[in-house]
């Protein structure tokens, strides 16, 4: 009898297991498959990079109205060349130049969006005071404006402060731009008041109590505002366009040439180079700044 | 109160506070930033005059320690020009029998020797091949000591690898020859061809100088100190590895001067000149390049030469050279600037930026480009930045309107109305005032620009084809005459759809537009429907994959198939390889419509020419709109130009006879014909012998000059001045119009929308356009 | 004071120059007369703005709505999941490429020559049974918008999937769990727990779903130009075109009224306690 029992437990635990593991992989599955196919287009990226000008012409031509029939692309080249990346890396010094002014203005606007933002969003979110609620909708239509309208009195401020075709005419409206502010602030509206009470009635001041408990809590906005500042900036094209004159300040964004025909291959070789240290970046930064993120909310 | 309470009210007076702070420092910087700077220009900088050279093909420069210079390149004898300017040329005669077929990479030393790498010519393909089995494209050296003997260098060495090849030689003060390869620097003994490596480098070394027994060699990475005595790296300088770094756009040139008991280094770049007193810590800027020659990106520095202390040459890329003086009545900054906007480098603004710079020291010429390069900036961005500039009130003082909506800059009162600065020239009667009158615009019946040059629409072709083409539908029937005799091969010269757009919308576009301003649809889709035709009956003889061959080909000698430039291919020297060739008369100087020259008549001809079955005809191309004719580099000036007079200046030299025929006379003979009637003459005169001798045609016997002229026959000239005369519908590039028409005229030529469904989404879209 | 550094950088770089705009939009273009509200009833009297408007409204009653949904739905599926960073880093990659190539791949796609057309074409010529496939001309007929709708998705699910998950984790899990124990299933989980717990980052992402809305533009305008099939004309379009046409004072007026509307939506959501 009992241990016909236990076989019964045993089956039915077997059971909610398997099916548990089963939605695990069902999970999996449709989120890989969402990822494949959300990577998919991008293949061609790499395949186009290696291929010679004339394949890339003769695949690009019914796109570009030359000619009948279909494009096909092939993800595998069928006469790969370095050509294009040889043109990149070795015929165009600019590119490393561009590459590091990339580089450093990301790193400038993070850096100073986190000094700057992280409080603003700590007080919008931590702080009751009058005009709370006007001064964050101020907050969020600043963030909705589009750049086009934006454009001309930014920089006039830009102009009057002699900053027009310095790097700082990027750096400085992007570190106080107030989509960071924003998406920190959600993080930060999600701890306890509890928490903060409890440690405000323990004699904590206020910075005290910013740097033990809202950071350490607020960690997957801060997070996440800075994986997404940072796809944004990297590839920020507007801005440098319109306050950076001088080419040699361009960031790499701006180096990628007019898409015609003859330039695809070129292009996608650029894209590629655009693409790979942002990834490498991307996934070193993402562990780092959660171990920063830990390490500040342990010291202070 | 509670606790809570009372800090939040002293929060409250901290935010007050600090508010206010903030507010007035704002205010405080906005003032500051508005203030102006009065203040009194102190005198003297440098000033530049160019040097005439004793003639063309150089391409290397070697300054002498004596004041004097040796010139040489592929295609010039060595060429020695004394202090007190003695020119005198070391005809050689042996180089033409020695096999060199391109040279490259000269050294020169103060007494003349020699030295030069360069490639071997092959007169057969299994030569070649033979050469390029070894897998060693090396150059092949000679050097030519002071005597003039030549010896072949063969040089060898542990370091001199396959594949290295050697540039930037130097002749050290040693007597030794220094030269660098992509990654290191070498040491070569002349009589032996031993060839040693001193240190590696990263890039390709541009150039040296020695100072005492340290050798400086620099490239835009890094400044490399050698000591030649000891034989070892020294230190790196800091001062002079920075320059390096933060002058990378153009070369950097060298020279040493004694000072006093020190050496002091000269620096040439775009940026300026400047000097480094060897061994300190500080480079100073002694001339600002922005208003010297220095400064122009057409040219690069290859040279720099120390006359006396207060005077420099500089040899620049492209032949040419400037002497750079101080001048002390010269006001050290410029009080006035002058800002010169175009859409697109234009060549004749930059020279004529240039002669301005000349004949006013006391202005800044800023030219300033909206596309520049191969970037990501395109047409709208670049409009969208200038429109910044002027809402922002920083109005250029002129603009030049090519490939821009002149009317509407006019309608938001961005140009001037330039009515009464022309009625001088209409008086004298020196352009041809019925293309200023074609600028007239309709709307407030005003001109607010006027073109330097045009260019006229020309058919040319057989008889029998082109005959009686009079208008688009005569095109298309000349067409079907040409296809049913030739059924194979192209009729007109457009391997893309763009091409055909290129030639046809601008003798079209002027008339869809109807008197009230809307859009002519009957007018527009006749034009879709005889577009159509052409291009069906162009690819009957040609077929899919022969038009793609074509195309390909085109875009691998690096033109762009989709934006292909105006006169890339319209140029109407390939009658033969079409039928009828249609396309813009922009160039008078080889034989106009070129009727009269022959294949053979060409030692590099042109290798399409067929034998023509019938008598050649050719005419002005009509297409649906009068007397069209195409305007280039459309001056126009701003109504809120910070510097109204002189951009009048400026505009007067540009219609100046100087600056039309000067700038053929520089040797640039594309874009256009000139509108003033006395600079057109002097440039069509076949005895204009300096216009003859800059291009190396001519109809006498000039030494150096190899090539015969084919000028125009007197029928011709006629034609053209009677073209000319009757100009007066003027098209203009850059408008929505035909950005519209074009997008959607890919898809009619495309099969996906008939010519009326076409000219029906054109007027859609033009309404949303008009409505905004 | 934590608020003041980053709030006086605001004023000088965002709220002076939204004064400029505003003040520029009571005066005339060109020549700066003050016109009063002339500007104002010119936008609102305009036909391009009226279609503008109507478009992007639809873009945005289909694309928020979608985007947010598809993300969370996936964002729900990873947080658990060991593979969670590398599947959202996938997923993130389109936003790392620079526009102009994304809409070169684009374009290979859907273009009337592009590879899914030729695919179908392939697809229901090989098999006779099937319609005979004509090839779409997806960007210039009624298809635009969906095209725009699923490039934007494209673009942004990764985006918002990282945001949810911020959400997510916010969440605190003893609860979950305490609920898992006690019995609740996932719909009841789902219903009492989570969707409670997420309504702030509902007002978050929807925002911020607007914002890319906006930013979508440049590539819209690289596809399709200045003047695209009628569905896809969106007030981007319009703003761009007019700044061409140096007509700031429209643009002007236009943002004015934008961020009126907005900031109303702001407070009102804001009042409802909604976050």
């Amino acid at each position: 009898m009992g241990s016909r029992l236990t076989v019964f437990a045993w089956a039915a635990k077997a059971y909610g297991r398997w099916r548990k593991r089963k939605m695990t992989w069902l999970a999996v599955g449709i989120c890989a498959a969402a990822a494949a196919l959300i990577c998919a287009p991008l293949l061609m990226i790499p395949g186009g990079a290696l291929m010679d000008s004339a394949e890339v012409h003769r695949i690009l031509a019914p796109v570009m109205g030359e000619g009948k029939g279909f494009a096909v692309w092939h993800l595998i080249p069928l006469y790969p060349t370095l050509d294009h990346f040889y043109r990149l890396l070795v015929e165009s010094p600019a590119f490393y130049q561009l590459f590091w002014n990339t580089v450093g203005m990301t790193a400038a606007i993070l850096a100073g969006q986190l000094a700057v933002g992280l409080p603003s969003a700590w007080a919008f979110a931590a702080f009751r005071f009058r005009g709370r609620h006007f001064l964050f909708g101020l907050y969020v239509v600043l963030m909705l404006l589009p750049f086009q309208v934006m454009l001309l009195p930014q920089y006039i401020v830009l102009q009057k402060l002699h900053l027009y075709n310095h790097a700082a005419a990027v750096i400085l409206p992007a570190i106080f731009s107030t989509f960071p502010v924003f998406i920190m602030y959600r993080g930060f509206t999600q701890i306890d008041a509890e928490v903060t009470e409890a440690a405000r009635l323990d004699g904590a001041g206020e910075m005290q109590i910013f740097f033990y408990v809202g950071l350490p809590l607020g960690k997957t906005g801060i997070q996440a505002a800075v994986v997404l500042g940072f796809l944004e900036y990297w590839n920020l094209v507007e801005q440098p366009m319109a306050f950076l004159e001088e080419q040699a300040r361009w960031p790499l964004s701006l180096y990628l040439p007019q898409i015609t025909v003859s330039q695809a291959g070129f292009a996608f070789a650029v894209s590629v180079m655009v693409l790979v240290p942002a990834l490498f970046v991307f996934a070193l930064g993402q562990d780092a700044l959660e171990e920063g993120i830990a390490y500040i909310g342990v010291k202070t | 109160m509670s606790p809570g309470g009372k800090i939040r009210e002293k929060r409250k007076n901290i935010r007050r506070g600090f508010l206010r702070t903030v507010t007035v420092m704002i205010c405080a910087v906005l003032l500051f930033a508005c203030g102006s700077e009065e203040e009194e220009i102190p005198m003297g900088r440098y000033a530049d005059r160019e040097v005439k050279l004793p003639g063309a093909g150089y391409e290397y420069m070697h300054p002498c320690a004596d004041g004097g210079y040796y010139l040489f390149g592929n295609d010039a004898d060595l060429t020695h020009v004394a202090a007190d300017g003695t020119v005198s040329r070391d005809k050689w005669g042996w180089e033409n029998s020695a096999n060199i077929h391109v040279k490259f990479s000269y050294g020169v030393s103060d007494n003349g020797a020699v030295i030069f790498g360069y490639t071997p010519m092959f007169y057969s393909d299994e030569e070649y091949e033979a050469y390029a089995a070894e897998g060693d494209n090396r150059y092949l050296y000679y050097y030519v000591d002071e005597g003039g003997e030549q010896h072949p260098l063969a040089l060898y060495g542990a370091d001199y690898q396959k594949a290295t090849n050697l540039e930037t030689f130097a002749f050290a003060p040693d007597g030794r020859i220094y030269a660098a390869s992509d990654s290191c620097v070498y040491r070569i003994n002349a009589e032996s061809g031993e060839t040693e490596s001193l240190f590696a480098t990263t890039g390709q070394i541009r150039e040296f100088a020695f100072v005492d027994d340290t050798m400086l060699a620099l490239n835009a990475e890094q400044a490399y100190l050698y000591d030649m005595a000891g034989e070892k790296m020294l230190s790196d300088n800091g001062v002079l590895n920075e320059f390096a770094k933060s002058h990378q756009s153009g070369r950097i040139v060298l020279a040493v001067a004694d000072g006093d008991g020190t050496k002091v280094l000269y620096l040439a770049c775009r940026t300026g000149l400047y000097r480094y007193v060897w061994g300190g810590s500080i480079i100073e800027q002694i001339a600002d390049g922005q208003m010297l020659a220095l400064g122009d990106s057409q040219y690069n520095p290859y040279a720099l030469q120390i006359l006396d202390q207060e005077q420099f040459r500089v040899y620049f890329s492209g032949n040419y050279m400037v002497e750079m003086y101080y001048d002390e009545t010269l006001p050290m900054r410029p009080a006035k600037e002058l800002t010169v906007y175009s859409l697109e480098e234009n060549g004749r603004i930059r020279y004529a930026g240039r002669l301005f710079q000349k004949e006013h020291p006391d202005v800044l010429v800023t030219y300033e480009t909206g596309m520049d390069g191969d970037n990501a900036v395109n047409r709208e961005d670049a409009l969208k930045n200038l429109n910044t500039r002027i809402l922002a009130g920083e109005v250029p003082d002129v603009i030049i309107m090519d490939d821009m909506d002149m009317e509407q800059y006019a309608d938001k009162g961005v140009l001037r109305e330039l009515d009464a600065l022309l009625a001088p020239y209409e008086e004298e009667g020196v352009l041809y005032q019925n293309i200023v009158e074609g600028m007239r615009m309709t709307g407030e019946n005003k001109i607010y620009g006027v073109p330097m040059t045009v260019e006229l629409p020309l058919y040319l072709g057989e008889r029998k084809y082109v005959d009686d083409i009079q208008g688009l539908d005569g095109i298309v029937a000349g067409a079907e005459r040409a296809r049913a005799e030739h059924p194979e091969g192209p009729l007109i010269d457009t391997p893309c759809q763009e091409d055909l757009f290129n030639l046809l919308i601008p003798v079209c576009l002027p008339a869809w537009t109807k008197e009230d301003g809307t859009l002519d649809t009957d007018r527009l889709t006749a034009f879709y429907q005889s577009a159509a035709r052409l291009w069906e009956l162009d690819s009957e003889g040609l077929g899919e994959e022969k038009r793609r061959k074509w195309q390909q080909d085109l875009a691998e000698e690096g033109s762009d198939l989709t934006n292909i430039m105006f006169g890339q291919y319209e140029d109407i020297y390939n009658i033969g390889e079409t039928w009828i060739a249609l396309g813009y008369l922009k160039n008078t100087w080889y034989g106009m419509t070129n009727l009269h020259t022959r294949m053979e008549n060409y030692r590099n001809g042109y290798s399409y020419y067929k034998k023509l079955e019938d008598e050649p005809a050719y005419g002005r191309m009509m297409g649906q709109a009068g007397n069209v004719y195409r305007a280039g580099t459309i001056v126009g000036l701003c109504e809120k130009a910070k510097e109204p007079e002189l951009g009048e200046s400026f505009m007067e030299l540009l219609l100046s006879d100087t600056m039309m025929q000067k700038w053929w006379l520089e040797g640039h003979f594309e874009g256009g014909i000139p509108i003033r009637k006395d600079s057109l003459a002097a440039i069509l005169d076949i005895n204009n012998r300096a216009f003859a001798e800059v291009k190396g045609w001519t109809a006498g016997d000039i030494d150096g000059i190899y090539k015969e002229a084919f000028w125009p026959t007197e029928e011709e000239l006629q034609w053209l001045s009677d073209a000319m005369e009757e100009s007066d519908c003027c098209y203009r590039a850059g408008t929505l119009l035909e950005e519209n028409v074009r997008e959607t005229g890919a898809r009619v030529l495309a099969g996906e929308l008939s010519p009326e469904e076409g000219a029906g989404e054109v007027e859609r879209k033009m309404a949303i356009a008009m409505e905004e | 004071m934590f608020l003041l550094p980053g709030f006086s950088g605001v004023m000088l770089f965002y709220l002076l120059p939204f004064f400029e705009v505003a003040r520029r939009s009571f005066l005339k273009a060109g020549n700066n007369t003050f016109v009063g509200v002339d500007n104002y009833s010119a936008v609102l009297e305009n036909g391009a703005f009226v279609l503008a408007l109507r478009n992007t409204l639809l873009y945005m009653a289909v694309g928020v709505p979608l985007l947010m949904g598809i993300s969370l739905l996936l964002s729900l599926l990873l947080r658990n999941l060991a593979l969670r960073r590398r599947l959202v880093s996938a997923m993130l990659l389109p936003m790392a490429v620079p526009a102009a190539v994304m809409v070169l791949t684009l374009q290979i796609l859907i273009d009337r020559q592009g590879v899914i057309n030729g695919v179908l074409t392939n697809v229901s010529e090989k098999m006779a049974a099937l319609p005979v496939f004509a090839a779409i001309d997806y960007l210039n007929t009624e298809w635009a918008l969906v095209v725009v709708v699923c490039s934007f998705l494209w673009k942004n699910t990764g985006y918002m999937v990282i945001l949810w998950l911020a959400g997510l984790a916010a969440l605190p899990k003893e609860v979950e769990e305490a609920a898992q124990v006690d019995g609740a299933g996932r719909w009841q989980r789902w219903h009492y727990i989570i969707r409670p717990g997420l309504s702030g980052s509902f007002f978050t992402i929807g925002m911020l779903s607007v914002l890319q809305i906006f930013k979508s533009y440049r590539e819209v305008w690289m596809v399709a130009g200045s003047y695209p099939q009628e569905h896809i004309y969106f007030l981007q379009h319009l703003l761009q075109n007019w700044y061409l046409k140096l007509e700031f004072d429209r643009m002007a007026a236009l943002t004015v009224l934008l961020s009126l509307v907005l900031l109303l939506v702001c407070l009102l959501l804001q009042h409802e306690k909604r976050f």
